[in-house]
């Protein structure tokens, strides 16, 4: 009965070595993120090099959510964007470019949040829809221009997951299409899903703000 | 009658937690995300006064569960106020973005400055 329990164990033991060795991911760096400790975070609105025009603004609003509730104190992206704006910046491209000290200037910010989306959108195949978000970003600091966290927020979804076979796969082809046009947009919750295992993954996330009821705990801010 | 018992602590459990996953969020979140994305993508749904009305509400709601204005809700607020040219309403939403997150400082006091400079020039 003993040795049974102990070749369970050894057993055991194997499996998990075996499988925490093929999925090690490399954990991050956090090192500039530490020593920054910013506050507050200015999400400035993104690049596009998707071929879908509404891509930017239609992640700019799902992004406030994730990093106020990861602790951070997150301006208001669009007033933020009415102000750059009105002072010359009309395009996101051209909101991207502005000097890191007039961040700090006119906003006060403790971190950027740039953005560039890669992919975007619902693609039409012949049994079935792919609706795809794809998005690079990257925390810079400041002050310092220091690069604090870089992270891509992905996400895939085809309409034939959910299975019925091929006649599903018809069947559910024909009305993701009928819907996306009419009803609801499903980049929207698709985005909301990949920056939740962007922002909030273990080993590669973002670190928790002051906001955050664990913050003193965990990465001792003081 | 044992079984009835099992199913009582079954019940009890299934209560404890879901009532963790629902009080996970620091923010009660209301339709401010919506709101934002119609603003850009359905322009005509979204004007000053119907946001203002769906923020207070969501503002109410987030008071009567004891939770604090998620960040930027009362910047927001503020900035509709003052499109709509209601001055005082506007200044009261955003030293109410202030009070709550000091972080705002500079670009609440920013935009506050700039309506008063505005005032005066008129």
């Amino acid at each position: 009965m003993r040795s049974l329990f102990r070749q369970c164990f050894l057993f055991l033991f194997c499996v998990t070595l075996l499988t925490s060795g093929c999925t090690t991911i490399q954990p991050y760096d956090y090192t500039a993120f530490e020593r920054s400790k910013p506050r507050s975070i200015v999400v400035i609105p993104p690049n596009n090099n998707s071929i879908e025009v509404n891509a930017p603004y239609i992640y700019l609003s799902t992004l406030t959510r994730p990093l106020a509730e990861k602790g951070y104190y997150v301006f208001p992206v669009s007033v933020i964007d009415h102000f750059l704006k009105s002072n010359g910046l009309p395009t996101p491209a051209e909101m991207n470019g502005i000097p890191l000290d007039k961040i700090y200037k006119h906003i006060g910010a403790d971190a950027v949040l740039y953005i560039s989306i890669e992919d975007w959108g619902q693609k039409f195949q012949l049994l079935q829809s792919v609706t795809k978000v794809h998005v690079n970003l990257r925390l810079v600091d400041v002050k310092t221009g220091e690069l604090l966290w870089e992270s891509t927020a992905i996400a895939k979804k085809s309409s034939g997951d959910g299975g019925g076979g091929l006649a599903g796969a018809l069947v559910s082809a024909v009305v993701t299409q009928v819907l996306a046009s009419t009803i609801a947009d499903p980049t929207f919750d698709l985005a909301r899903e990949a920056n939740n295992s962007a922002i909030n993954s273990q080993v590669r996330g973002m670190l928790d703000g002051p906001y955050k009821p664990s913050y003193e705990k965990s990465s001792g801010g003081n | 009658m044992n079984l009835n018992k099992w199913y009582m602590l079954l019940l009890l459990s299934a209560f404890i937690v879901t009532g963790c996953a629902t009080n996970k969020d620091i923010y009660y979140w209301g339709e401010y995300e919506e709101l934002i994305h119609d603003t850009y993508l359905k322009p005509g749904s979204a004007d000053p006064q119907t946001q203002i009305e769906k923020l207070s509400a969501d503002l109410q709601k987030s008071e009567a569960m004891g939770k604090k204005a998620a960040p930027g809700i009362y910047a927001h607020l503020g900035y509709l106020y003052a499109l709509q040219g209601k001055d005082s309403q506007s200044k009261s939403a955003f030293m109410e973005e202030l009070a709550l997150y000091p972080e705002s400082s500079i670009f609440i006091n920013g935009m506050m400055n700039r309506a008063i400079q505005h005032e005066e020039d008129q």
